[in-house]
């Protein structure tokens, strides 16, 4: 549960750790999901490369206006680092992608990662991009929100986490 | 995965099997012949119709030359059959169609053909081979099977024709259905002498199929008068598409002598006769993973066979898919309604102790509710009561009558189900089982055993090496150590090689190191709360890690695939229980243990492999039939998960991959998968069937998304009570399963462990991969009679299995056997009415739709059905949305009595509809990751 403009957001979040091989399930995770966070280990690059992979397939698979953060995470690890923060960040900018570099260890930036996408997302119904009445861009409105002209009270955005670090998912 | 090795092999085949087994090639079959099919509705009509045509019998010469017309005229312009789909060629749609419009046009109104299959051949003798159309053509609702030769000549390839075949001569003239006429020694007379006119069905007794892995597969149908007609040959395949043709316009039933005939007309019980017809065990048994042969050496040719089956690309897989859908779909109002009402009685008669027996109860009005209560209450429903108010229920349904019939006969035969469940198999009582050179003697009484008590901890290294097929079958004690001893040092020698690997190497090999670090982030959060696997980097850690990479190593073109892990933790804990030292263990030690899981994992893969397949086919497979399962057990549940998008069932993916291991409690697990190794074939999905019917109320009575769905599964974890899951689970296996009675299945004098094995588990391991083979039942069935004993011992063990859980079922329902805990009697008093209803509705004649719907109720309309007593007009389309809009209105009450019984936790959490006031909503920590909960 988050405040973002005053306005109470519940995140409901799906995490796809542990099932990355089983592309048919994560996929079932995009649909009604209204924000993604696409993870990847900056000390070990193949991950970074199997990026634009993971990218496809939530395009592919996720409603269109989906907000996804493009994570680089285990921050803590520099003298280890295999991926520039520089890299990241070319590679969020072809995609349109928010860019943040986390680390599970220290908790840096892991609440600013949740708290954006859903700001993110916030601004998109803000803005009129998703329809709320339309379950299936994976936000609800709560009963709370019920108030004159209220704003959303509950966005669900699911959230495939293709987890491809290992010390934050598990 | 795919054994491309094997594969190569068996594909030396000019035929490519196309969706519905139909073959692409043609092999050596013709062309259509358009012309056939006037002339066959020629036939009909002259035969059967009567007074259409020249009255009397007609003369085959005479029908033969208008075949030679037709075939002059037509043949040259005759479309290639070799592309077309036997369906489509029967009805409207294609070319050839054309010409069955014609017939019909010509003929009568209530003449319809209902399949056509060009190229069926005759073998009267090895020289002679006479190629036919096979038709089934339906008039005035009566069935006529119909094979007429082609003309003489339409084939090149029956040059050789000989003019002496007399073989099948007799069985020709019979085949005419005695129409006498003289077999002369013109090929044209010769081979009409062996046509197959139209029979009707009814003087059809039996139809055997006989599918060899390579020859071709043909049917041999018996008549009623107890003559054999020769075989028919199906040169492109589609035996398969023939039956389940046949299937949809007459009961067929499957024998229980002899799984590859079906009676048609058998006049016994409809229940069984419905039951036959769903073929669920049948329809689930895929094929069997590469290298199970090395498991099950007598297996090997058809089990191997059915693999290239399997491997024939999406097309057939989806038609196969299809097709299973289809027969499910096909199965005839009365089948559904039998099966609906099974269910219903099972639960009513058989979960006794279930947290959600209550069920029933909450389900009825208040009124009843109350009143059973009450009932309970007063301790009134004495053992008595309830065994009248179960043979109520057997006559007033028709239901139970199989059960109260199979539970006398399994009175005297079964003892181990006189109890409630049998106490967990001990070492001692293991070596019973053995021999004195160490032989187990009678596997199927060894499997029984463990699936009916379990294994006590003591016993499952060497009970579970035995159900895994890591020990060989008939193996001596002094065998087994040798053997043991064996796979120790190859287990050493595989290690070896991986641990070899210098970095420069491991600098070439990214795949290995990606799986590497893969399995590595696994075992570490593999089972981490159980104390066995609690020390990080621990010895058991490590162990596991050993295992999984020399897996690696072994099956490279799997690999690791997440989900193996949580496969092979239990084995090595199981096996690390063989060896009494306590704490750490000696290397020495650690690496017998490390190859004993090995070898049991490996066991345990070549069953499961397929869930892991890259393309998942064995677990879409699965997932379907799940889904069709729901949609024939309870029709109210399943429209609900389709209002919602939900008929996926990935929800319940993580059940099937690893068998509900991340479900249950680890000890749980160990009992769980034993009971599904030696239960029949696809016990795990009738479990997952039973975890969401005990889940029903809570389901129908949220209006759940897939997410939400998925969210409610994944936390039912560590909250599900294996035993009354797995009573259920077992109930409908042998409901639905396959009911052929095994009367005659004596016990099995071989030792052959594989025999049973086979029967038993193997299945279920062919489950894995159900869209590999071909969906019909005979194919996936243990083995053809005619390879050889150990394929009949199998088939016989599988009966026997099939009937043991009969039997238990049976014997859950009879009043001796279950503890009269409060649920129970809570249960029995809410069969009461049930049963009175029922027959109260059988007494009064109700309006027809209003039957249609009470028989529509599934397992937890009881209730419903007490409604419609009350108003008996109600139209029986309304029947699944009364159920449905009954159900939410007790929810609260139900939920609140769940909680009470067992399942607190799962209510609770269950009970929050993901649209609640934000207030609430803000009470559960959302920001918090799902963590482990979102895993598979």
């Amino acid at each position: 549960m988050i405040s973002i403009d005053g306005k109470q957001i519940k995140l409901q979040i799906w995490d796809t750790a542990g099932q990355e091989s089983f592309r048919s399930i994560t996929r079932s995770y995009y649909r009604g999901a209204a924000g993604a966070l696409l993870v990847y280990d900056i000390t070990r690059r193949e991950t970074f490369e199997h990026l634009a992979s993971w990218l496809e397939d939530a395009r592919q698979h996720a409603n269109p206006n989906m907000t996804i953060m493009l994570i680089g995470n285990k921050a803590d690890l520099s003298h280890r680092r295999a991926v520039t923060t520089e890299e990241g960040e070319q590679f969020a900018k072809e995609h349109g992608l928010v860019f943040l570099e986390t680390s599970a260890k220290t908790a840096l930036n892991v609440e600013e990662a949740f708290i954006n996408t859903a700001r993110a997302i916030h601004g998109k119904i803000a803005s009129g991009a998703f329809d709320v009445s339309n379950e299936s861009y994976g936000i609800k409105v709560g009963y709370g929100a019920g108030g004159a002209g209220a704003a959303p009270g509950t966005v669900r955005p699911g959230e495939p986490a293709p987890q491809q670090s290992s010390s934050c998912c598990s | 995965m795919e054994g491309p090795v094997l594969r190569e092999g068996m594909l030396c085949t000019d035929q490519e099997v196309l969706p519905g087994g139909l073959s692409r090639e043609g092999s050596m079959c013709e062309r259509p012949r358009p012309g056939l099919a006037i002339a066959l509705g020629a036939a009909v009509r002259d035969d059967w119709v009567g007074g259409r045509g020249a009255g009397g019998p007609p003369s085959f010469p005479l029908r033969e030359a208008s075949f030679n017309e037709k075939e002059e005229g037509e043949e040259q312009e005759a479309p290639p059959a070799e592309l077309e789909d036997e369906y489509e060629g029967v009805c409207a749609g294609g070319g050839s169609s054309e010409e069955y419009s014609d017939v019909e046009d010509a003929g009568s109104h209530n003449t319809e053909v209902v399949y056509v299959k060009e190229g069926v051949c005759m073998f009267p003798s090895p020289k002679q081979r006479i190629m036919g159309r096979l038709s089934l053509i339906k008039q005035y609702r009566c069935l006529f099977l119909c094979w007429l030769p082609y003309a003489a000549g339409a084939s090149p390839l029956e040059d050789s024709f000989s003019t002496g075949g007399t073989n099948g001569s007799s069985n020709g003239a019979a085949a005419a259905g005695g129409d006498a006429h003289g077999g002369g020694v013109e090929s044209a007379k010769d081979r009409t002498m062996y046509a197959v006119h139209p029979i009707p069905l009814s003087d059809v007794r039996a139809i055997s199929k006989h599918t060899p892995p390579l020859g071709q597969h043909r049917i041999t149908i018996t008549l009623a008068s107890g003559v054999s007609l020769p075989s028919l040959h199906f040169q492109t395949g589609g035996v398969k598409a023939f039956l389940s043709c046949l299937r949809q316009h007459a009961p067929l039933v499957r024998s229980a002598d002899d799984p590859n005939t079906w009676l048609v007309n058998d006049t016994g019980d409809p229940l069984q006769r419905s039951l036959c017809s769903l073929e669920l065990t049948d329809v689930l048994i895929g094929g069997p993973p590469t290298g199970a042969s090395s498991t099950f050496p007598p297996f090997a040719g058809p089990l191997a066979a059915g693999r290239w089956q399997a491997a024939e690309g999406e097309a057939g897989l989806r038609a196969q898919l299809g097709e299973l859908i289809d027969r499910f779909q096909q199965l005839t109002q009365t089948a559904k309604d039998t099966a609906s009402s099974l269910f219903a009685g099972s639960v009513l008669l058989g979960t006794a102790g279930a947290p959600e027996a209550c069920l029933n109860n909450g389900l009825a009005p208040a009124s009843n509710h109350t009143a059973g209560l009450a009932a309970a209450a007063e301790g009134s429903l004495g053992l008595e009561e309830r065994r009248r108010s179960s043979l109520e229920a057997s006559t007033s349904l028709g239901v139970f009558e199989l059960i109260e019939g199979s539970a006398a006969e399994a009175a005297g035969s079964s003892p181990a189900w006189t109890r409630a469940r049998p106490p967990p198999l001990t070492l001692a009582e293991l070596n019973t089982f053995f021999d004195a050179e160490g032989r187990l003697t009678n596997p199927t009484a060894f499997r029984q055993r463990v699936h009916d008590g379990g294994v006590e901890p003591e016993a499952r290294p060497e009970a579970w090496k035995l159900l895994l097929g890591v020990h060989a079958p008939g193996a001596t004690r002094v065998e087994r150590a040798a053997a043991a001893a064996e796979r120790r040092r190859r287990y050493q020698a595989m290690r070896a090689q991986w641990r070899a690997m210098d970095g420069e190497q491991m600098a070439h090999c990214s795949k290995w190191r990606e799986r590497c670090t893969r399995i590595d982030k696994d075992v570490r959060r593999t089972d981490r709360s159980h104390r066995f696997y609690a020390r990080e980097r621990g010895q058991a850690g490590t162990m596991l890690r050993n295992i999984l990479l020399t897996y690696e190593r072994f099956n490279q073109d799997l690999g690791y695939v997440q989900g193996m892990s949580d496969l092979a933790s239990p084995l090595l804990y199981v096996m690390r229980g063989a060896v009494p030292t306590a704490g750490q263990l000696s290397n020495d030690e650690a690496l017998g243990v490390e190859a004993e899981a090995f070898w049991a994992f490996k066991a345990l893969m070549d069953r499961m492999e397929a869930n892991f397949s890259s393309d998942s086919r064995a677990m879409t497979a699965q997932l379907l039939a799940l889904r069709s399962l729901v949609q024939l057990l309870d029709p109210p549940l399943y429209a609900h998960l389709e209002a919602r998008e939900c008929l996926s069932f990935f929800f319940c993916y993580r059940w099937l991959l690893i068998w509900m291991k991340r479900e249950f409690a680890f000890e749980e697990v160990l009992r769980l998968w034993e009971a599904l190794w030696a239960g029949v074939p696809g016990l795990h999905l009738y479990l997952c069937v039973a975890v969401l019917e005990h889940h029903r109320r809570q389901i129908l009575s949220s209006d759940w998304a897939f997410d939400d769905m998925l969210r409610f599964c994944v936390e039912l974890s560590g909250k599900l009570k294996l035993e009354p899951l797995l009573r259920d689970a077992e109930l409908l296996a042998s409901y639905a399963g396959p009911a052929e009675s095994a009367k005659g299945a004596a016990p099995d004098p071989s030792p052959l462990l594989a025999a049973a094995h086979d029967a038993g588990t193997a299945p279920s391991q062919q489950a894995m991969s159900a869209p590999a083979v071909e969906v019909t039942p005979a194919a996936a069935a243990p083995a053809p009679a005619s390879d050889g004993a150990a394929a009949a011992d199998a088939e016989k063990a599988s009966a026997e299995v099939a009937q043991a859980v009969a039997k238990a079922a049976s014997k859950h329902s009879s009043p001796t056997s279950s503890s009269s805990s409060d649920s129970d009697k809570a249960k029995a008093a809410a069969a009461a009415p049930a049963a009175a209803a029922a027959e109260e509705e059988v007494q009064q004649p109700t309006p027809a739709a209003a039957e249609t719907a009470a028989l529509q109720q599934d397992i937890g309309a009881a209730a419903e059905k007490l409604q419609q007593q009350e108003a008996p007009a109600a139209p029986a389309e309304e029947a699944p949305a009364a159920a449905e809009e009954a159900a939410p209105a007790p929810a609260a009450e139900e939920a609140a009595e769940e909680e009470k019984a067992a399942e607190p936790a799962a209510g609770a959490a269950a009970a929050q509809p993901a649209k609640q006031p934000s207030k609430q909503a803000s009470r559960s920590g959302s920001k918090k990751k799902k963590g482990k909960g979102g895993r598979k």
